[in-house]
């Protein structure tokens, strides 16, 4: 505005010359109204558009301004916060290794315990399958031993009888019933 | 129009300072100019305008903030603008012109509000500048179509769609594409030179206040004209270049 001014008052001192030559009556008269009256003219056209335009423009400007801040703050926010993340994702990163490293030991020792446990039961099963097939066997020989024995038995008293069918005839046999029924009265 | 070109501190001192220089320049080159004054106002004010873009632009560059002050915010204001404006007409690609319907665009919009201030004079008021101008646009839509599509492309879309009305077409074409040239140049000057000597007259009759309603209309229509001459120049950017999108459109399809 003051470059503006200075210019304005560097022409009007241009024209002084003219204005001294008005008051000589040369040919180019000119009344001092007229040589001012344009400077007065164009100050009253800034004036009132500087009245009519500078709370509106002021207005406008701060409130883009005040936008444009709001932005930039807004940005820096979203950007501390994308930082802090990486920080965050970068240290995570970083700690992964050990992480990893944790969680295969982790990992190991639960298998190595359930490697254990499942050894463990395995060998209780078949130390009880191996008790329960002894006990088994046991008995299925027991059985056989009975069953065998039953069968001898048979065989023999069978074969006995076959033989003593064959030795005694009637009158042996009648002998000994005669034995017998004479055993008996003596007793 | 003889009557405006009257005396003006500043072209004074240019033609003190480069006259000779010009004179030179125009012997050199074959070119009578006035020996009292070879620098008309006009040619004068066209650099003073330049010069104080070129300045003010070099000034703003160097005080550029992440939040903008008043000053940026006007200027960023502007260039939106006018990004809007391409991005409108032209579309997408509109930001490459960015530049030169930008300079453009404030070289004519100072150049129109220049004249309001005492001391000063509208170079758009003299036709020799709306011309160039209009020139300037004509050239460079011309180059934009050509450098978008080749020459050979660019220049068949003079032929119109069916080749048998080529022989219409073409002179119909060249005289619609050099009345470009005209329209321009004549309606940016017409506007400007007419309320300049409209402010003139009412000044010769009563100096003072006056002026002042038609000053204000003189701010209304510079805006106007600047922006109708900006408007024009995109449409012509946009339609030389648009049958290049056209093309490559169809082909994607």
């Amino acid at each position: 505005m003051s470059t503006l001014f200075a210019s304005l008052l560097l022409v009007l001192l241009s024209e002084l010359p003219l204005l001294a030559s008005t008051e000589e009556g040369t040919a180019h008269h000119q009344s001092l109204i007229s040589t001012i009256a344009p400077y007065i003219n164009f100050a009253i056209l800034v004036g009132v558009l500087v009245y009519l335009l500078r709370k509106p423009m002021k207005d406008f400007l701060a409130q883009k301004r005040e936008a444009v801040g709001k932005m930039l703050k807004d940005s820096e926010q979203a950007r501390d916060e994308a930082l802090s993340r990486l920080t965050a994702l970068q240290s995570k990163l970083d700690s992964l290794e050990a992480d990893i490293d944790q969680i295969r030991q982790q990992a190991e020792r639960e298998a190595q315990a359930e490697k254990e446990r499942l050894i463990q039961e395995a060998k209780e099963d078949a130390r009880r399958i191996v008790e329960g097939a002894e006990k088994e066997i046991s008995n299925r020989v027991k059985l056989a031993v009975r069953e065998l024995k039953t069968y001898v038995a048979g065989e023999a008293v069978a074969k006995a009888e076959e033989i003593i069918r064959e030795k005694i005839k009637d009158d042996s046999h009648e002998k000994l019933i005669d034995t017998y029924l004479e055993n008996l009265s003596k007793n | 129009m003889e009557e405006l070109e009257h005396r003006i501190f500043f072209a004074d001192l240019f033609n003190w300072a480069l006259g000779p220089a010009a004179l030179w320049i125009g012997n050199l080159l074959g070119i009578h100019l006035n020996h009292e004054r070879p620098i008309p106002n006009h040619v004068a004010m066209a650099i003073i305008v330049a010069a104080l873009l070129v300045g003010v632009s070099a000034f703003m560059r160097n005080r550029y903030r992440l939040i903008p002050g008043p000053g940026q915010q006007i200027i960023e204001l502007i260039v939106d603008f006018f990004q809007g404006l391409l991005l409108d007409v032209i579309g997408e690609k509109g930001k490459r012109y960015l530049p030169v319907i930008g300079t453009l665009g404030l070289f004519i919009l100072t150049s129109n509000l220049i004249g309001l201030i005492p001391g000063f004079a509208s170079p758009t008021s003299n036709l020799n500048v709306t011309v160039a101008c209009a020139l300037t646009i004509f050239v460079y839509y011309h180059f934009s179509g050509i450098r978008e599509q080749g020459i050979l492309h660019y220049l068949k879309h003079f032929l119109g769609p069916i080749p048998l009305l080529a022989p219409i077409v073409v002179p119909i074409e060249i005289i619609s594409h050099f009345s470009r040239i005209i329209s321009l140049s004549i309606r940016l000057f017409g506007n400007i030179f007419g309320e300049d000597l409209v402010i003139l007259i009412l000044f010769s009759l009563v100096p003072l206040f006056v002026p002042l309603p038609m000053q204000f209309m003189a701010l209304f229509t510079s805006i106007v004209q600047t922006f109708v001459f900006v408007m024009l120049s995109c449409i012509y950017i946009g339609g030389a270049i648009a049958a290049e999108e056209e093309h490559t459109e169809a082909h994607s399809h």
